[in-house]
């Protein structure tokens, strides 16, 4: 097999970024089959190493939240993880407990001093390591910024010592660096012409605009287009790529629409044709992968796919060994 | 929060074979293991001609623990299933390189457009 072909499908995987921002990325995964598409996805979720807070001790805490409430959100609370791959996870490590190869020691010491109420946040959280630290939440709920771990009263006091380490999604849900993982097949959109053609004008006019309100007849996007001098309906590829890039669920609003109008055709006459059908395309997969923000998310995806490489060589190497191991032991080759 | 955690230490990783005296039909059980491997080692073994028949199970979703089935047409199973994994480690190598390349020319096309 040349370059990881897959002869059914007649091709290379490739990939194509369909649309990257901060926190999101959409890419699609072509000439893979189904069980090696979602081996990604699940490692995506649950298998790319991310930092968190692991282990907390609590030296004061006169807050209203108990010891392990405290203990559990500080759990909760993302840090950037780029540099997670530096790290050992803490139970490979040589050390007996924790060293700055295995684990980030956080402190947070905070007394409300104010006359009312002061929110402690992710803010107050202070960690060793320049570039392991909480996710800059600015903008997000509270107008002070950062992720509210208590809020105190006038006198009460908290100090705690905190210690961040390596984890995965599989471990605790708290290392998933991902908000969602949607994989769905590419699709494709065929149109009978000579059905279509049988309509009465209003009714063209009705399939390919969309209007402002949503019944189910409404086409989700503007990607059909009807040609006054041909008289023909056409589907706009450019539109359908940027709808799809734009919103995971096209096809299948699509296929809504279809169902609608191919129900409508078949009103008085079930054996009419049908007018418009949606296809999946089951050797192309769409992913959609919002980050939680603790990794840029095609940082997500490129360290899912390492994992997953070296997971096969990992599993590989002890194959090998297992088969050399029985043939030794029980004399398993002269069965042959 | 001092709990073990559950993606346990790399050596208590086994691997055990059971193959009678056949060689060409085995099962193998694989710990710390699940479906992420397991359906695409089962796929590609599938597309195996010399392959007569392959299953895998999940047989309770908190032991961590997967059996792959493989019966070949003569071979050994453990060679189509090592077959299977250096199939498997090229594609996701392929796709390792192809998926930086993409970000690159994403990034490039997106900047020029600005």
């Amino acid at each position: 097999m040349e370059r990881g072909k897959d002869e059914r499908l007649g091709g290379e995987p490739g990939v194509e970024v369909l649309h990257l921002t901060e926190d999101r990325i959409t890419f699609m995964l072509n000439n893979v089959d189904i069980s090696v598409a979602n081996s990604l996805r699940r490692v995506m979720l649950a298998e790319v190493p991310t930092m968190a807070i692991d282990l907390v001790e609590v030296k004061e805490n006169t807050s209203v939240l108990h010891d392990e409430f405290i203990a559990h959100r500080l759990g909760l609370i993302p840090l950037r993880s780029e540099m997670a791959a530096q790290f050992n996870y803490a139970r490979d490590c040589t050390c007996d407990d924790s060293c700055p190869r295995c684990s980030v020691k956080f402190t947070l010491d905070v007394k409300c001093e104010e006359a009312h109420r002061r929110n402690i946040t992710s803010k107050d959280l202070v960690s060793e390591h320049p570039d392991v630290v909480p996710i800059d939440a600015d903008g997000l709920g509270d107008d002070l910024g950062g992720i509210v771990i208590v809020k105190m009263g006038r006198g009460q006091e908290l100090r705690i010592e905190a210690i961040a380490r390596k984890g995965i999604g599989k471990e605790h849900a708290k290392f998933n660096p991902v908000g969602t993982v949607a994989m769905c097949a590419d699709g494709a959109i065929d149109l009978n012409h000579d059905a279509l053609s049988t309509l009465p004008l209003d009714k063209i006019y009705e399939f390919v605009n969309t209007p402002t309100d949503d019944p189910p007849g409404n086409c989700p996007a503007k990607v059909l287009l009807y040609n006054d001098i041909s008289k023909a309906i056409q589907v706009n590829e450019q539109a359908v790529d940027e709808e799809k890039a734009r919103d995971i669920n096209f096809f299948d609003k699509m296929a809504y629409f279809a169902e609608w109008w191919n129900d409508f055709n078949q009103l008085k006459d079930k054996t009419a044709p049908e007018l418009i059908r949606i296809r999946d395309r089951p050797d192309r997969f769409i992913y959609s992968v919002e980050s939680t923000g603790v990794m840029p998310p095609a940082l997500i995806a490129k360290v899912a796919i390492d994992v997953l490489r070296e997971k096969v060589n990992q599993l590989q190497r002890e194959v090998a060994k297992g088969v050399e191991d029985a043939m030794d032991g029980h004399g398993y080759a002269m069965a042959m | 929060m001092e709990e073990e955690p559950e993606g346990a230490p790399r050596e208590t990783r086994t691997l055990s074979i059971d193959s009678g005296s056949d060689a060409s039909k085995a099962t193998f059980t694989l710990t710390h293991e699940d479906h992420t491997l397991g359906n695409a080692v089962r796929y590609i073994l599938a597309k195996n001609p010399q392959v007569s028949f392959v299953g895998y199970s999940v047989p309770h979703p908190s032991e961590p623990k997967m059996n792959v089935r493989v019966q070949t047409t003569g071979v050994p199973a453990s060679d189509v299933l090592l077959d299977s994994l250096v199939t498997l480690y090229k594609v996701a190598d392929h796709i390792d390189q192809t998926f930086a390349a993409a970000v690159d020319e994403f990034k490039t096309k997106s900047s020029q457009r600005v």
